[in-house]
This record gives C-alpha cells, sequence and structure tokens, in this order.
C-alpha cells in the first residue's frame, strides 16, 4: 500500500512537469488560470507553515510562551535581509535550542 | 567543423547549468537531510524512504506524503494532497515548454522529470535571455542532474545519520523553516501574496481537526483563491500581474 502510493504520487508529479512540455506546440496557458496557480506556493506553504508552529506537543494551540514563534519570527528577519535558506535555517533552529534546552 | 563547434556549445550549456545551481545547493543538502531522518522517524523504512527522493523528486511533496501517511491519512489524500502542493509545477511545464518544443520525446521524458523548482528557476532566466541558444536544454539537463544527485546523496546521509540524532534538537522544525525562506520575499514584497498565506494559514489552524486530513486541500485552496481575488482587485492600479 506504501508502495502503491509513492509510485502514484511519484507518477502524479512528473505527469504535472511533463504536461505542457510534451506539447509539440507552444502551450500558453490562460491568464485566469495562470493568476491562481501563481498563489499555489504561497498558499500551500502557509498552510503548511502555520500548524507546524503554532500548535505544541499537545496539539493545541499556544500564543503565549511558544518557543517556535519566536524562532520563526528571527528566521523571518533573517530571510527578509540575506535571502539565504541555510542561514535562515540556522538562525531559526539556533532560537529554537537557546529558548528550549 | 559545424560538429566540433556544437558539441563544445552543448558542453558550455551543460556545465552552465551545473554552475547556475551550486550556490542553491547550499538549501537543498540541509532539506534533503532532515528528509532522510523524518522519513525514518515517521515509521519508514530506509529504502522507502531512499527511493521517494528518486520516484516523487520534489523536497515539499515529499514531507507531506510522509507526515499525513504516517498520520494515518486515507492514501487517496496523500496522494491529492501532493498532487495539490505540485500543481505549480504546471506554470513552470507551460512557461518552459517552448524552449523545448523542437526536442523529440526521449529529451523532453527525462528533462520534465527533472524540473525541481531550483532546476525551473535558473534554467527560465538562461532561456529568456537574449541569446537563448538551440542547447539551453543542455542547460536543464546540467543544473536537474547536478540538483538530482544532491537530493539523492543528502537523502542518504540523512537517513544514515538518524540513530545519531537526539529527539530533542527538534529538528523536524527546518521544513517549516525552509518553507517560510521559500515564500518570505513574495510575500514581503506583494499584498496579494501576504493576504493569500495569512488566509491559508488561518484556514489550516481552523480546519486542522476535519477528518481525512482534509486540511491542507481546503486550505490551500482557500489561500489561492483569496491571492488571486486580490491580485484582480490590486492590478489595475499598479499592473503588477503577481
Amino acid at each position: 500500500m506504501i508502495w502503491a502510493a509513492i509510485i502514484i504520487s511519484g507518477f502524479a508529479t512528473f505527469l504535472i512537469r511533463f504536461s505542457a512540455i510534451s506539447q509539440v506546440k507552444n502551450s500558453d496557458v490562460p491568464e485566469w488560470l495562470e493568476n491562481i496557480l501563481r498563489y499555489v506556493p504561497t498558499s500551500v506553504f502557509a498552510a503548511l507553515i502555520f500548524p507546524e508552529i503554532l500548535f505544541n506537543d499537545t496539539d493545541a494551540i499556544q500564543f503565549l510562551g511558544n518557543p517556535k514563534i519566536l524562532a520563526a519570527f528571527a528566521a523571518l528577519l533573517v530571510t527578509v535581509i540575506t535571502r539565504n535558506i541555510a542561514i535562515t535555517i540556522t538562525t531559526g533552529m539556533v532560537v529554537l535550542w537557546i529558548v528550549t534546552l | 567543423m559545424a560538429t566540433n563547434i556544437n558539441k563544445s556549445l552543448r558542453r558550455t550549456e551543460f556545465y552552465s547549468g551545473i554552475k547556475s545551481v551550486s550556490p542553491i545547493l547550499i538549501g537543498v543538502i540541509p532539506f534533503g537531510l532532515i528528509f532522510g531522518i523524518l522519513g525514518l522517524e515517521a515509521g519508514f523504512t530506509s529504502v522507502q524512504t531512499f527511493l521517494m527522493s528518486s520516484i516523487i523528486f520534489a523536497g515539499a511533496s515529499q514531507v507531506i506524503f510522509v507526515q499525513l501517511f504516517s498520520g494515518g491519512a486515507l492514501p487517496v489524500i496523500t496522494i491529492f494532497s501532493v498532487g495539490i502542493i505540485n500543481l505549480r509545477h504546471f506554470l513552470y511545464s507551460a512557461a518552459i515548454s517552448k524552449h523545448l518544443a523542437h526536442l523529440p520525446i526521449k529529451w523532453k521524458i527525462p528533462l520534465a522529470y527533472l524540473l525541481t523548482d531550483e532546476a525551473f528557476a535558473v534554467t527560465i532566466k538562461r532561456m529568456s535571455d537574449e541569446e537563448d541558444s538551440k542547447f539551453s536544454h543542455y542547460y536543464l539537463l546540467g543544473s536537474g542532474i547536478t540538483l538530482w544527485l544532491t537530493w539523492q546523496v543528502s537523502t542518504l546521509i540523512g537517513i544514515l545519520l538518524e540513530k545519531t540524532i537526539p529527539e530533542e534538537l527538534n529538528l523536524g522544525f527546518a521544513i517549516p523553516l525552509v518553507f517560510l525562506a521559500l515564500i518570505a520575499p513574495d510575500v514581503i514584497k506583494y499584498r496579494s501574496h501576504a493576504i493569500c498565506a495569512l488566509s491559508a494559514g488561518t484556514f489550516a489552524i481552523i480546519f486542522h481537526n476535519l477528518p481525512l486530513n482534509l486540511w491542507i486541500i481546503l486550505s490551500a485552496i482557500i489561500g489561492l483563491l483569496v491571492g488571486a481575488i486580490i491580485n484582480k482587485i490590486d492590478r489595475p492600479k499598479k499592473a503588477i500581474i503577481r
């Protein structure tokens, strides 16, 4: 079952990447569709970020005294300044460790 | 003579592709390491975790796959979530298609397989140059293969290191940090992206206890519709299509 899910996910991923490339002529995405699809990364990644940061180990929302919020803000600040993924990860993790360990 | 020139042009494009993607590897390596660790922690075997990196070959999708699947989501929901996350690749495929239109299918299949966020980002820059050569697909091949190898090796190292890394380090937290770094430039720059992120994030929290792990799909769809609507409202004023 796991293998089937992995292979289908892989095949689906490939098909999406292959979709327009497979065409012989230029394929233009209609503007309305492009206008929606360009928000996919922001939307999907934000949907993944928020719960990861705001929920604590017991699966409850925690704003006060949540070390992950502090770490995420530090990482956000650093990523805006440096635009560097490695420095961003390092900053976020180090702040989290300083607060929790 | 002409074949020699062509040969050296191909080689130049290939190596330029490798070179262009090298700075980005600093972000890819930790992501791959963490995926390897996460896969094992989520209960997948080493072989499953490792092969996922070549079968799916898409970082964010692989993370969601292991999280949802190990969290007991139905396979169909897991696959559908992976599909939603990868919809962005449809845009890449369309944007790059006219530069690859002249190629035979035996080229198109491997190039499509290698079309990740990073490979697209560097290649589309090269292809929209004025001196777009007829060999610029070698640029995509060079950057794509480099990213592929880096992703496989870093996943493998993550798998091998998993036992040695103490759980208190909370390494899984690096994943949202990677995503944060990916979306931050657009979110800071464009109102539509900022509102899109806030709505998707808020609804992800609200929907978190919905059955079937539907929260990713639903909150992502709400986010991108909100983004598109705000864009529509903003555009006449600024003429920015982002």
